[in-house]
């Protein structure tokens, strides 16, 4: 019943918000643009002979590369492309033994197979979940504010993604879900939330992302409203960015200048939002949280709560009720002997309310608390009586207290609060206190380009006439109020899904698809990936990443399939010597390498790069990767999947740390707290983005501060000390490591370790040596390096003479460096 | 060449060694910088290497005084005849109100105003020290802004726009000139010890730049950076061989990426961070300086903010003197916001920042700094001329003063005027937008053209295709 009830509004929503989406066009003039981003999504012939569908970026490249004068690169030895792949898709290095086997796997298809491999680890679902996170703007706070105040089920929308990932969740779903999951799950306030609901209702939390200060606000009603607008603005930014290719904000005051949005558009998205960020029945976020079950189910819960705290309240006072007057005796008993005027100033104040004793009333009972404070076991040693009266009432009370109910399960998502949508009005340019025209819901004109050859909007053909001309009467008022079921959502989201996954919108394919290239070469077909209009770059390669973007819709909008295509191809598979790359790893900040210097001011802008150059090798950690991967090194990386986050805290200096002594203090970024304003230290000193509210594109910068930390930080030292510990364990001693992995190696502990081995196996370092390289780099030491490594080892060991662990020593100075080195931060 | 015996000296007196000192040669000498680290400055592209501006500089570095919550223009700068005249009348016009229905009758400022200095330019009896800078400063009476928010306000002032995440103007500065030391921080913010402005770290973000231009915190008290100590259990030998292991690591895998800049930079990184651990450790040594120059600042001061505010004033010279290109120093929350007891607490905060402002000024004068350095001393906007409640004042973003020395702004001379009670900039009234195109102008950047590409397009710190920002040259000399 349930069920059918769902199924039935949800049909109602998509009709009344495809009605309301599609009269927006006709408020605007008639856009035009020939920009290749707004253009129908066709797909383009592959180059060349017939190809495979695995063949075709190939072709499109070897193509390309050709009018360049050059051809498709030689492929990367066996050991690279491991490495490559287990960043690319894990963020993590392969392990020792990983390597190994796909280094004998002689079978033909043994790389594809370390393809699905990786696709199919938890590791990958987390890797490409924090991509999506970044999209997203996930935070685990409220930002805006420096109060920065906790987002306590944010983590429910980040263990979503990183499931949707993982199991390659249809993306059209996937971003449905996100954009009004509440609607398709047929929620309304108050409702059943049953179990299948709750992912969808869990996933709108991607429009609980953007930064919300409207419970730190100060009550002065202008900043009140100017908070909650920035709510539904931040909302808007991330949704533009996300889907649309488009940097919309500079519509919020104007026309937008350089893309073919105008100011009513802007607005018209807003409105879509509007009834379920209603300034005049704001929610702020610790009341978007709700009780996960059916109407019934809370209520019953509900109902036993307070029948369990009713039955306490009562079996509590009945304890008092018969302890009372066995405390008024041991009490008269006790004061017996004390002279009578203390004795009655004690009374005094024993009978004065707690609150409203004087000073020197509470030092009195202190002093005294030996004679008048009569607990429980002091009354029962004195009266048999008590104890044989009490005892049952004190089981019934323990009885009660277990048959409390847990307190039902809490999410946090996006839906209308209230049941007629709202008017929503501009501001002339974008002042808040200066309301202007009332706007109705609606996208920008521009992206009806592409649905021109068709009749209407997603959703208006297939679905049952029987609604159609009833909704087009009902307008904005939902369904006529003859039928006893009337929405309480808008349909405004729905219909906004429905047609950002229609296979006639071409945008949002093309913003992901060149988001996945983004990731899996380090740049995007069109560099500005945020940004695919009229003021973004040029893609290098238009038909390929149309192609890219056809085959994500007709592939069912599978993710790994697209992982498939560009993980398999040659492409992706290159070798150093691939065009272009010889001049590289300089984009960001450093980017003067291209070839193109500019030495006046400003001159560290990014630089244009050429097509092939594109393809940056190496490629540097980002900061979640370089913190995961330390602690996969020193075999410390504690890989437990999803749940609340980590707390960060803040140590002795300010800087805001990982306590490692509290569980999962060693566990991967993604799962630490992420806080606007405080975030890990060591990750944002490594570029961990700050999403305020959201990072559109990651940089990275090379600035002493880092190196500062892979120095001197207590995280550097102690990754230190746990991989020499790891590496030791191959030199003859004992596999497992000894002692404290976090506490220093000092004197006593270490004694006995050296006393083990005290003379230098010489064997056994370059063994030992070798097994750091392989964690380290993924490869042995080049001839240099061993010479290098081991000439170090006999000189620190020098530097330390005279200390007992001396050795050990030496080993975690060098491990450490191997984790500072370029050949750890930097993959090919 | 060093010796193991050279190592026995005290770790402390080995950082205590001046610049030019053993400790930094000695450093210098055990890294094997001696050589090369002349020309691979000059080889090696760094985001933070020294650029050439777009015309002849007349100011090198900025240091900011940044007074939170909006200081009253009309109790400390912009004397107003008439409002104390009207005192308790209805104020004739409009007025925009932050705090609605607390708004009540004109109010005069209890404070008397003097001339000072050959200007003759009029102070409140509050800054008996900034009086003694008057034939110093600029002083802008008719500044306006387009927010009364706070945060909003101070994004404005911090980085041209009220949204939230883009680049502050320190950051916008050392993109546009570069470190002219790689062993300091470029862009220095020393905040409270107290706790963090309003707006916290937002206050100096790089915001979509890259994180290399944004502000450092360096410490007043405790630790100046973080991690900038070797841990304990790392002698400085030791140190000096993995230094040279890693170096031997990173050449060889620089030999398999020739020519790749990003990986050079980060060599040369490993160096600067060791050698940042003297050259911070020695630019916040206050121990040298002369008692007088202390009490100049008011180091001494029984008030104990009034003296961390003055070490931090000191700091700041110290930091300009050795290079570091741009200064922010903070207080603690918002203290100008006087929404009740304005006088009152003007006279505090008077009490904390009017000495040591002002002997900034003279100090860096008299070390012939003061040319090379523009002081700016502001709030994100200024105070209404009428009451709040029974004894503060409102929010105002249509008139609020501020004061700049040296770097090529004006002696003693004030610019522009408010209307006559000091609510709205009516005479050459200067915008944020315009003192940022200014400032870049005196730094020797042309605001049009210091740019980076930001979502598809060319965004700036005035972003002049609509704010219209344009230099004020009345202000420069």
């Amino acid at each position: 019943m349930i069920a059918r009830v769902a199924v039935f509004r949800r049909r109602c929503l998509v009709l009344i918000g495809a009605a309301m989406l599609a009269g927006i066009g006709a408020t605007f003039a008639a856009t035009n643009s020939n920009h290749w981003a707004f253009q129908p999504l066709r797909r383009p012939a592959v180059p060349g002979r017939s190809h495979s569908t695995q063949g075709a970026i190939d072709a499109f490249v070897a193509s390309a590369v050709a009018k360049e004068g050059s051809s498709l690169p030689a492929q990367a030895s066996r050991g690279t492309l491991i490495r490559r792949l287990s960043f690319d898709l894990r963020g993590l290095p392969p392990s020792p033994e990983e390597v190994s086997v796909f280094l004998e796997d002689k079978r033909s298809d043994a790389y594809e197979r370390l393809v699905e491999r990786f696709l199919g680890s938890a590791r990958y679902g987390e890797r490409w979940g924090r991509h999506w996170l970044d999209i997203a703007g996930y935070a685990d706070s409220n930002g805006y504010f420096s109060a920065d105040s906790d987002r306590p089920f944010a983590w429910k929308f980040r263990d979503y993604v990183v499931r949707s990932i993982s199991s390659d969740k249809p993306l059209d779903q996937f971003i449905r879900e996100q954009v009004a999951g509440d609607e398709l799950a047929g929620y309304v306030a108050g409702g059943d939330i049953t179990p299948e609901m709750i992912d969808p209702l869990i996933a709108t939390h991607f429009w609980r992302d953007a930064p919300d200060g409207t419970m730190e606000s100060d009550g002065n009603p202008l900043e009140v409203k100017v908070d909650k607008y920035a709510v539904i603005e931040g909302s808007v930014q991330i949704f533009g960015s996300a889907f649309l290719g488009l940097t919309l904000q500079c519509a919020r005051c104007h026309d937008h200048k350089f893309e073919p949005v105008t100011q009513e558009e802007y607005y018209a998205l807003q409105a879509i939002l509007r009834p379920a960020f209603d300034p005049n029945h704001w929610l702020k976020p610790s009341e978007r949280a709700i009780e996960i079950g059916t109407r019934a189910e809370r209520e019953a819960h509900q109902r036993q709560t307070a029948q369990i705290e009713r039955d306490l309240k009562t079996l509590q006072e009945s304890l008092e009720g018969l302890t009372a007057p066995f405390r008024k005796q041991a009490l008269e008993e006790n004061l017996r002997p004390i002279p009578a005027s203390l004795r009655e100033a004690i009374h005094k104040a024993l009978d004065t309310k707690e609150k409203e004793r004087t000073d020197a009333m509470k030092s009195l009972l202190k002093t005294n608390a030996a004679l008048v404070d009569l607990n429980g076991e002091i009354l029962q040693k004195k009266f048999a009586a008590f104890g044989a009266a009490a005892d049952p009432l004190r089981q019934a009370i323990k009885a009660a207290e277990r048959d409390k109910p847990i307190p039902l399960e809490r999410i946090a998502a996006l839906f209308e609060p209230t049941n007629a949508p709202p008017p929503h009005h501009l501001f002339l340019r974008g002042n808040h206190a200066n309301e202007g025209k009332e706007i109705a819901p609606g996208i920008p004109s521009i992206f009806r380009l592409a649905f021109q050859t068709t009749a209407g909007l997603p959703g208006k053909g297939g679905e049952s006439a029987r609604f159609s001309e009833e909704d087009a009467q009902s307008g904005l008022s939902g369904v006529s109020a003859g039928q006893d079921f009337k929405p309480v959502s808008s349909g405004r989201r729905l219909a906004l899904a429905n047609w950002l996954t229609s296979p006639q919108n071409p945008i949002v394919a093309r913003v992901l698809v060149n988001r996945l290239w983004h990731y899996h070469f380090g740049e995007g077909l069109a560099s500005t990936v945020d940004n695919l209009g009229q003021s973004g770059k040029p893609p290098v390669a238009p038909e390929l990443l149309d192609w890219l973007a056809s085959e994500l819709v007709e592939s069912g909008w599978s993710l790994k399939h697209l992982h498939r295509l560009i993980l398999n191809s040659a492409t992706w598979k290159h070798g150093p010597n691939f065009p272009g790359t010889g001049e590289s790893g300089s984009r960001g900040v450093t980017g003067q390498g291209k070839g193109r210097r500019e030495e006046s001011a400003g001159g560290a802008r990014p630089v244009e790069a050429k097509y092939w150059a594109l393809i940056a090798e190496p490629r540097r950690l980002d900061a979640e990767s370089l913190r995961d991967s330390m602690l996969a090194v020193s075999g410390e990386l504690d890989l437990t999947s999803g749940g609340p986050y980590v707390p960060t805290t803040t140590d002795q200096q300010g800087q805001v740390i990982i306590d490692e002594k509290q569980p999962g203090g060693r566990r991967r970024s993604i799962y630490l707290q992420q806080r606007r304003t405080f975030p890990v230290n060591f990750l944002a000193t490594f570029d961990g983005p700050a999403h305020n509210p959201v990072c559109v594109q990651r940089v990275s910068s090379t600035v002493a501060l880092q190196s500062l930390s892979m120095l001197n930080s207590e995280f550097a030292r102690a990754r230190a000390r746990a991989f020499a510990l790891r590496v030791l364990g191959r030199e003859g001693l004992p596999d497992k490591p000894l002692g404290n992995q976090s506490r220093p190696l000092d004197d006593s502990s270490s004694k006995q370790r050296s006393g083990l081995t005290p003379a230098v196996d010489l064997e056994g370092r370059s063994r030992a040596l070798r097994f750091a390289f392989d964690l380290a780099y993924t490869r042995p030491p080049t001839a240099d390096e061993l010479s290098a490594a081991e000439a170090f080892l006999r000189k620190q060991e020098g530097a330390y003479s005279g200390k007992t662990d001396a050795r050990e020593r030496s080993w975690v100075d060098l491990c450490q460096m191997l984790l500072a080195s370029n050949a750890f931060l930097y993959v090919d | 060449m060093w010796t193991d015996s050279t190592y026995a000296l005290n770790r402390r007196a080995f950082l205590r060694g001046s610049a030019g000192g053993l400790g930094s040669l000695a450093l210098t000498h055990l890294l094997s910088l001696d050589a090369r680290a002349a020309d691979k400055d000059t080889v090696l592209p760094s985001p933070l290497a020294p650029k050439s501006p777009h015309f002849t500089p007349r100011a090198k570095s900025v240091i900011c005084l940044f007074q939170h919550g909006g200081p009253s223009q009309m109790d400390l700068f912009d004397p107003k005849p008439e409002l104390n005249k009207r005192d308790g009348q209805d104020h004739p016009g409009q007025l925009e109100i932050h705090f609605d229905k607390q708004a009540g009758k004109l109010l005069k400022s209890p404070f008397v105003f003097r001339p000072n200095g050959q200007s003759g330019m009029q102070l409140s009896e509050l800054l008996p020290h900034t009086a003694g800078i008057a034939d110093e400063i600029t002083l802008i009476r008719s500044m306006k802004t387009d927010s009364v928010d706070h945060e909003s306000a101070l994004r404005i002032i911090h980085s041209g726009k009220f949204q939230a995440g883009r680049p502050a103007w320190g950051a916008w500065v050392i993109y546009g000139l570069g470190a002219e030391r790689q062993d300091l921080p470029a862009y220095v913010v020393l905040s409270d010890p107290g706790g963090l402005p309003v707006d916290g770290i937002h206050n100096w973000t790089s915001g979509w730049l890259p994180a290399v231009y944004q502000g450092t915190q360096i410490r007043s008290e405790g630790t100046p950076v973080f991690n900038l100590e070797p841990p304990a259990d790392v002698t400085a030998p030791a140190r000096v061989n993995q230094l040279r292991l890693l170096d031997a690591l990173n050449r060889s895998h620089l030999a398999a990426h020739p020519g790749n800049s990003e990986l050079t930079a980060r060599i040369r990184n490993f160096e600067v961070a060791a050698r940042m651990q003297t050259s911070v450790s020695e630019v916040l040594d206050l121990s040298r300086e002369p008692e007088s120059i202390k009490r100049l600042y008011g180091l001494d001061h029984a008030n104990k903010s009034t003296a961390n505010y003055a070490r931090r004033c000191l700091m700041a010279r110290r930091l300009v003197e050795r290079g570091v290109r741009f200064v922010q120093i903070y207080l603690g929350g918002q203290p100008w916001d006087t929404h009740d007891k304005n006088s009152e607490r003007l006279r505090g905060l008077c009490e904390m920042t009017d000495q040591p402002s002002a002997a900034l000024v003279l100090d860096l004068k008299q070390r012939g700094l003061l040319d090379e350095t523009i002081v700016l001393w502001t709030g994100e906007f200024g105070r209404l001329p009428v009451s709040q409640g029974k004894d503060g004042r409102d929010h105002n973003r249509h008139g609020f003063s501020l004061w700049l020395a040296g770097g090529g702004f004006k002696k003693g001379y004030v610019h522009g005027a408010t209307d006559e009670f000091g609510y709205r900039s009516v005479q050459d009234v200067v915008r944020v937008y315009d003192l940022h195109a200014t400032l870049l102008q005196a730094l020797g950047l042309d605001h049009r053209k210091l740019t980076y590409p930001h979502e598809g397009r060319d965004d700036s710190l005035t972003d002049v295709a609509i704010t219209d920002a344009k230099p004020v040259p009345e202000l420069l000399a």
